[in-house]
């Protein structure tokens, strides 16, 4: 089964019945899938079942030798010394194709087991790589990493324990049921008795495992958590002395998991007594029942002890998969938790992909067109002319952000969009670069629907320079051409002079080849907005957008990308979003935005002359100023 | 091994590629050193702890008495046909029974909680240690590395803790209890089977030595993985904008064989280390049996002796088993236990003196007496650098990015120590006095933001817990927050961080500045602190700053010189070093690099 089927089909299975909140359907079909995921590895699998039978079977046959070897070497008095040679002969050998067998199915079984899970990771955070930003507003970075990290490697521990456990332990089970009957068949009977006492323990005790085995899970990732945010903001911590309190908190939910920790413990611990107690207690029925018919002359005493060794061995499979139940219970709920990520589509997707539009009677004529504008759109012939037609956005229900804008550009032009925090001027570029996807209205580019356009080929299109600069780790070239090999060192140079991060590159030691940690740190906010800015410069967009982008910078910096902006916008549409009307009053057209709607628009010295918005704006810059 | 441990390449700039910490390599942590700190933590609950051991000697005990009923059977009811004893003998094995279950939860529950406690003793030594490291530890170090080391390698020593530990302790016991009374019953047989002792020792350290490394290569890379994880959460934005998808998820999965390689590579030695002891436990048995057959029939020793023998036999060969089993376990432990004590290994660079002095309220003179400061050795960054902040005044700095200015910042807080020179405040030595009296009267607003997880008003009150609500409220209003707050339907209890509500880049900054103004300190260092602000916003925090400056001293960084022209002093920086500096007028007349600034920012005058 494909994955996307194997999602398919655990959709299937909500539907089916919406009105159960029970998760056994949601088991069954993670684990549906992630049979769809095993079975490339038939063979694999296989190749383990067949060890694991030899590795058994010579384990078990050695209580069996013993046997043999008390009852006709040893009691009969035949002093058949070489009889006994040969056992131990046997026995050796048995022994070591336990010891190979057992090799070879651990070795077998991990292989399977890592490669299984390694996919899945990879296949994961791919998928949620191709999430829309909705999504990641939704979720916490926290969780997604839990789910990337830690329930994959729950689900590892499923194969590497649970199956192996099952494989081992089952088959042992079942081999040692079969040698009790082959010696006596009236013991082994009575020795049945105990698997439905066994099966109503492990029973009573299921429910209250599972509680006591979450709430130690929910309280560890609450400790976590607190780790996690205080790690990143320990500057702050420190700056503000707060590390009494804050390991008192720590303290506190450590306690709590500690607590409850132990619970589990416990639990753990009176379940697996009540077996031993149960195998001390068949042991003494046993030896009764066994020892009054080896008196009786009705069994031989080689059997008896057989059987004594068997229904010891009997109770370690149990034991061992007993064991495997809280593994069993968190790969479950980590299993279960990986689809549900998987089963998320991305809200913004390319228009392939993207369900049919809803109007159908004029699905046609669209379609038509739609066919028609995509064929005449490549990338290279964008001129850059950009239409917000009447567009509405909400983050959520009811709190519009941007309302009924329309917004026509035309190719070339240089806008400037101001407006007080929240006027909705981020959310328009998000919208332009389709990091969601509008409520109403449209977007055009050259007259195609940027929904229209796959999302590779628009953000080639659209080049945006954020706020804070994102660097990864990796060099500075690197950083710049984004690791893409056909951008050739020279055009990096090229860039980097262009917007004067060229000197400031060679002074480093290492200057290209300086390799950047994942907060850049060792540059300052500066050199880090210009690396940030020459990558745009490289992959030379046909759109350009500044967001706020020389925010955070010197004067300096600020004037050599400003310098660079006036030539770089001369053959492109650009859009400067800003705080500091200086940084745009050389726009051909600004924007003034409020309450996501446009309120005024026009040059510098229109809008001054307009007396409205701007004018204050205005004002107000040159008020700190006057001071 | 085949593959040896390579360190991940981490990249720090200026910092080089050390692995941890200093750079001083910790001293690789024995098992034995594991073991001796977790008996260090446990003997703080001595009678918990006696009473354990008293439990596992009296397990071993009544396992011990077990066979000896068997044998008992054996050679005297059997072939006495004693009918009404083999009753009495089954209730002594159902007795045993009972006992030996109490007995073992007892003890499990015992060591339970003294292994929790070392735990949880352990966690919060490692948390309060990191908390007390200093800024610069936390510059080198990857965030998803320090992570996996809290919570990953803690929970690997806790598997074993909690498992494993009861487990080694009984066997250990057994095992003592049946050699030495086998070799008391039988000391020739007991011998021959001790012979194939030291190869399972051999080979336990031959395995044990690999099975570590490789575990610690399995703990690097998970790691590595999740701090790759974390990376590309943060620049999602990013990577979407240039649809790297592709390549991250490339990157991602060379990661992910990494950790595959390291957990195929360890199974492998677990797997083949098992049924080597396995094997050689089989062939003790052998030898057992070959030879003590040939001793009955000899008739010098009865069968009943060597069936128990063998069921004696199988009984120390179980706790030989089980540690085998366990050897991974105790292998991998002591690979995170190394990861672990490289954090508590790692000392602080800056700490307190010994009988550091309290600082006493102070009026915030502030003096940096050529000061030589680098972060690292190859780039020096201030050079006999000397500055001196009037107490109760505004003293700015301006200058280019990298000049040095927020180095300042934090030199100030004490987050770095200068190589060379001093920095002291009223006279006082900053190095002289206690970080928390120190730190308790500095109140720094800076770029970065930093908001916790809860609410609004929690975040506010950070850093003053015991103020009002009233005094929250102020601080807001004075911030010019509580317009924003307000307006929110939950008010003050607003959540923000990850899961809340989401702000702008000014809403954060202004409940930023209403902590530092609830804070109250005698010294504020306003970082960049309006660099994103709108003009509108910025023009009412100015207002507020205005007022929460007044008597205070004041260091104000900024790129942009509308924030710092009310300043009384202002200093222009150049590459570590003062080249201007006046009030704002004075600078202007002076027609240097301050006026080039000036014009660069200023061009709507000629506009308007």
């Amino acid at each position: 089964m494909r994955p996307a089927q194997a999602i398919h089909n655990w959709q299937a299975d909500q539907k089916g019945d919406p009105g159960l909140p029970e998760q056994k359907p949601e088991y069954v079909s993670a684990f549906r899938t992630l049979y769809g995921y095993a079975k490339p590895h038939m063979w694999g699998f296989i190749g383990v079942f067949c060890c694991t039978l030899i590795a058994i079977l010579s384990d078990l046959l050695q209580p069996f030798l013993m046997k043999i070897a008390i009852d006709d070497n040893l009691l009969s008095g035949k002093n058949d010394y070489k009889g006994l040679l040969t056992i131990c002969a046997i026995y050796l050998g048995l022994s070591l194709s336990s010891l190979l067998f057992t090799y070879l199915q651990s070795n077998m079984l991990q292989n399977i087991g890592q490669s299984i899970v390694s996919r899945i990771r990879k296949q994961l955070f791919g998928h949620i790589l191709k999430q829309s930003m909705r999504y990641f507003d939704r979720m916490s970075s926290g969780s997604l990493i839990t789910h990337v990290s830690s329930d994959t490697e729950a689900l590892n521990q499923f194969f590497n324990q649970v199956l192996l456990s099952l494989f081992r332990d089952g088959l042992t089970l079942i081999f040692i049921i079969v040698l009790m009957f082959q010696l006596d068949t009236q013991l082994a009977l009575y020795c049945l008795i105990l698997l439905p006492i066994i099966w109503a323990i492990a029973i009573a005790f299921r429910s209250f495992m599972r509680t006591t085995y979450q709430l130690a899970r929910t309280r560890l990732s609450r400790l976590v958590a607190f780790v996690a945010e205080n790690l990143s903001g320990m500057n702050l911590v420190q700056v503000f002395h707060q590390q009494k309190e804050q390991e008192k908190q720590f303290n506190e939910r450590n306690s709590q998991y500690f607590q409850a920790n132990l619970r589990e413990i416990r639990t753990n611990v009176v379940f697996g007594r009540t077996f031993d107690i149960l195998s001390n207690l068949s042991i003494a029925f046993v030896t009764w029942i066994g020892g009054n018919a080896v008196l009786g002359q009705h069994l031989e005493f080689g059997v008896l002890y057989a059987f004594i060794t068997y229904i010891r061995q009997f109770f370690q499979p149990i034991n061992t998969i007993t064991q495997q139940w809280n593994t069993l219970q968190s790969a479950t709920v980590a299993i279960t938790r990986i689809w549900s990520v998987f089963a998320n589509k991305p809200d913004v997707m390319d228009r392939e992909l993207a369900p049919v539009d809803l109007r159908k009677e004029e699905l046609n004529e669209d379609e038509d067109e739609r066919q028609a504008s995509l064929s005449s759109f490549s990338l290279e012939q964008v001129k850059g002319r950009i239409d917000f037609n009447r567009i509405s956005f909400s983050y959520e229900e009811g709190i519009p952000i941007i309302r009924d804008l329309d917004l026509h550009i035309n190719s070339g032009e240089l806008i400037g969009v101001v407006g007080t925090t929240g006027a909705g001027k981020s959310s328009l570029i998000s919208l332009l670069c389709r990091f969601y996807d509008v409520k109403a209205g449209s977007i055009l580019i050259d007259e195609t629907d940027v929904r229209d356009i796959p999302q590779a080929t628009l953000h080639r299109l659209v080049g945006l320079v954020q706020q804070e600069p994102y660097l990864y780790s990796g060099s500075i070239i690197e950083n710049i051409r984004m690791f893409d090999k056909s951008i050739s060192r020279e055009d990096v140079i090229r860039a980097c002079e262009f917007v004067g991060a060229d000197t400031i590159i060679n002074k480093l030691k290492d200057g290209y080849e300086t390799k950047l940690s994942e907060r850049g740190s060792g540059l300052s906010a500066g050199e880090r907005q210009l690396i940030s800015f020459a990558r745009i410069i490289v992959f030379k967009p046909k759109v350009l957008i500044l967001d706020e982008a020389s925010a955070n910078l010197d004067s300096h910096t600020e004037q050599l990308i400003q310098n660079a902006l006036q030539v770089v916008s001369q053959d492109r549409t650009t859009i400067v979003i800003a705080h500091r009307l200086s940084t745009i009053m050389q726009a051909d057209r600004i924007i003034v935005m409020s309450h996501g709607e446009i309120v005024e628009q026009g040059n510098h010295q229109e809008l001054l002359e307009h007396d409205g918005h701007y004018k204050e704006l205005y004002e107000h810059s040159q008020g700190n100023v006057a001071v | 091994m085949s593959d040896p441990y390579t360190p991940a390449p981490t990249f720090r700039p200026g910092g080089g590629a050390k692995r941890f910490g200093t750079g001083e390599k910790a001293k690789p942590a024995s098992i034995y050193n594991m073991f001796a700190r977790i008996y260090t933590h446990a003997r703080t609950q001595l009678p918990l702890l006696i009473g354990a051991v008293l439990c596992v000697i009296a397990i071993s005990l009544l396992e011990f008495i077990v066979p000896q009923l068997t044998r008992y059977t054996i050679d005297h009811i059997i072939p006495n046909r004693l009918f009404n004893k083999l009753l009495l003998i089954g209730g002594g094995v159902l007795g045993a029974a009972v006992a030996l279950g109490a007995l073992r939860y007892a003890s499990t529950s015992l060591m339970a909680s003294i292994g929790q406690r070392v735990l949880y003793n352990l966690r919060n030594d490692l948390y309060r240690h990191m908390q007390s490291l200093d800024v610069s530890f936390f510059d080198r170090n990857r965030t998803g590395d320090l992570m996996s080391r809290v919570t990953n390698d803690v929970s690997i020593l806790q598997q074993m803790i909690s498992s494993s530990m009861m487990q080694l302790f009984t066997d250990f016991f057994t095992f003592t209890a049946i050699a030495v009374y086998m070799l008391w019953i039988d000391w020739k047989l007991t011998l021959m089977l001790l012979a194939t002792f030291p190869f399972m020792l051999l080979t336990t350290k031959v395995f044990g030595k690999r099975m570590r490394s490789s575990f610690r290569t399995v703990q690097e890379s998970v790691a590595d993985v999740s701090d790759h994880l974390q990376n590309t959460l943060t620049g999602i934005r990013l990577i979407k904008a240039f649809t790297a998808e592709e390549y991250e998820s490339e990157r991602f999965s060379e990661r992910t064989q990494k950790n595959m390689d390291a957990n195929i590579q360890v199974t492998r030695l677990r797997a083949a280390y098992e049924p080597i002891i396995d094997f050689l436990n089989f062939l003790g048995l052998a030898i057992v049996l070959v030879f003590g057959a040939w001793l009955a029939m000899k008739d010098q020793m009865t069968v009943g002796t060597i069936v128990a023998f063998i069921a004696y036999l199988r009984l120390l060969q179980n706790p030989i088993r089980h540690f085998s089993r366990i050897m991974n376990t105790v292998q991998q432990s002591a690979a995170a236990y190394e990861r672990i004590m490289e954090v508590m290994n790692t000392k602080a660079e800056i700490v307190e003196k010994q009988h550091a002095a309290i600082l006493p309220p102070v009026n915030g003179h502030i003096v940096f007496d050529h000061i030589d400061f680098a972060y690292s050795n190859d780039s020096t960054l201030l050079e006999r650098f000397s500055l001196e902040l009037e107490a109760g005044k505004v003293t700015a700095l301006v200058g280019s990015s990298g000049s040095g200015k927020t180095t300042i910042a934090h030199l100030i807080a004490r987050f770095y120590d200068p190589q060379n020179g001093e920095i002291t405040i009223d006279g006082y030595s900053i190095k002289d006095i206690t970080l928390a009296s120190l730190r308790e009267q500095i109140g720094i607003v800076s770029q970065d933001i930093v908001l916790f997880n809860g609410t609004i008003a929690e975040n506010i009150r950070y850093g003053s817990l015991q103020s009002t609500d009233e005094e929250v409220m102020a601080a807001a209003e004075a911030a010019n927050a509580a317009g924003f707050i307000e307006s929110f339907p939950h008010g003050y209890g607003t959540q923000i961080g990850e899961r809340g509500v989401k702000l702008s880049g000014g809403q954060k900054q202004r409940l930023s500045i209403a902590r530092a103004i609830l804070k109250n300190p005698r010294i504020i260092i306003l970082d960049e602190a309006t660099a994103s602000l709108d003009t509108e916003s910025e023009q009412h925090i100015q207002d507020a700053l205005a007022m929460l400056l007044k008597g205070r001293t004041c260091m104000v960084i900024a790129h942009r010189l509308s924030t710092i022209q009310k300043a009384d002093r202002i200093y222009v920086l150049e590459k570590g070093k003062i080249v201007e500096f006046g009030a704002h007028d004075e600078l202007l007349r002076l027609e240097g690099r301050y006026s080039q600034l000036y014009e660069l920012q200023f061009p709507q005058t000629d506009v308007s």
